[in-house]
């Protein structure tokens, strides 16, 4: 081989490497860089942004004389409900009730946040008074079985389990049908669903968490299937609507369901069909004479117009 | 340029090629495994 032959192949090799390392990056590990801040990596939700008591949260505040104090109820919950629990903190609880080093809230802090699954496991154990979730999961449910703990559920607010696509996909709605189909592996392609000619990539959550345990009873018993093709395509996951609106740096779309799209009149008039409660939950055998208080304080005017004010819809 | 020498240059890069590559998906599995499914959704089409 002529040498102008050897160096042609040697640069053949160079590019065929680099091809393929940037189609890499470009079809897969782009899609997968997160770059949102640290916190919400760790946590699922920027524990900062709606920080009790702090000059500049987001935290919200309801118009109200109730003040709780001595053997405050320790709260914890869903990262989509961080808004409303860290808002109860801030509305009702003394200002110095809330320890918050080196990343995490302390034992002694009137307010904790370990997501949904972290959340069930303390209020069974007694580590946490009340938590603000979506429906526990047969698991969950089994936990606190065992560990002797009746679970009592309230409805404090309604909120919408929504499906999200990127904002440059065209598909705009699906029917519930579809969406089974398509999470069951039975629509495979965009095209049929009004799409383009593109796989349809079907995410899902980890097991446990609210949005997985919402999707599992929507799927009715199907079991979620993913394509491996669907990486060249583009994807659809599922999330709750203020979480996925509000909570994140953008960038998806919601999509309606049944022709109802998951905005605060369709969850209101129960016309979007995913729209469902979410709840203060707590054992039966609680013995904090503060916790049907602060139960009844969310179950009124002045409580829902904190749920509210925090984005969600109320109760009625 | 020898044989020789073109062996070793061919040897050398497809080497760094696959620890690059293997690298970058490492790397790539890593990260599916950690991102939210927002941002999941968000970063792709």
């Amino acid at each position: 081989m002529g040498t102008a032959k050897k160096i042609g192949a040697i640069a053949l090799l160079i590019g065929a490497f680099a091809g393929f390392d940037l189609a890499i990056y470009g079809f897969f590990t782009k899609r997968c860089i997160d770059t949102s801040s640290e916190e919400m990596k760790c946590y699922s939700v920027e524990l900062h942004r709606y920080m009790p008591f702090e000059e500049g949260s987001e935290a919200v505040k309801a118009d109200t004389e109730l003040r709780l104090s001595g053997d405050l109820p320790v709260l914890d919950g869903a990262a989509a409900l961080y808004p409303v629990f860290s808002g109860v903190v801030n509305s009702v609880y003394p200002e110095d009730c809330v320890h918050f080093e080196n990343g995490e809230f302390t034992a002694d802090s009137a307010l904790h946040y370990t997501n949904t699954i972290g959340a069930y496991k303390a209020v069974a154990d007694g580590d946490a008074d009340i938590i603000f979730c979506a429906k526990p999961n047969d698991e969950q449910l089994a936990y606190a079985e065992e560990k002797g703990a009746e679970l009592e559920m309230v409805p404090i607010g309604r909120e919408a389990f929504v499906f999200i696509v990127n904002e440059r996909n065209p598909v705009d709605g699906l029917t519930s049908e579809q969406v089974r189909d398509i999470f069951s592996g039975g629509i495979k392609s965009w095209s049929e669903v009004g799409g383009e000619h593109l796989p349809i990539e079907a995410l899902s959550r980890n097991k446990g968490s609210g949005s997985q345990t919402t999707m599992d009873k929507f799927m009715a018993g199907r079991e979620q299937k993913q394509s491996p093709f669907g990486i060249f395509g583009r994807s659809i996951g599922y999330s709750f609507r203020y979480y996925a609106e509000n909570m994140t740096d953008g960038g998806v779309k919601l999509l309606a369901l049944d022709g109802a799209y998951p905005d605060r009149e369709h969850i209101a008039d129960g016309s979007y069909p995913l729209a469902s409660s979410f709840y203060a939950i707590y054992r039966r055998d609680n013995d904090n004479e503060q916790v049907p208080v602060l139960i009844d304080w969310l179950l009124s005017d002045e409580g829902q117009s904190l749920v509210e004010q925090a984005g969600y819809v109320p109760i009625d | 340029m020898s044989d020789k020498t073109f062996g070793r240059i061919i040897a050398v890069i497809t080497a760094l090629g696959i620890l690059v590559t293997g690298g970058l998906m490492w790397y790539t599995v890593h990260l599916h495994g950690v991102c939210s499914i927002v941002s999941y959704v968000a970063n792709g089409r």
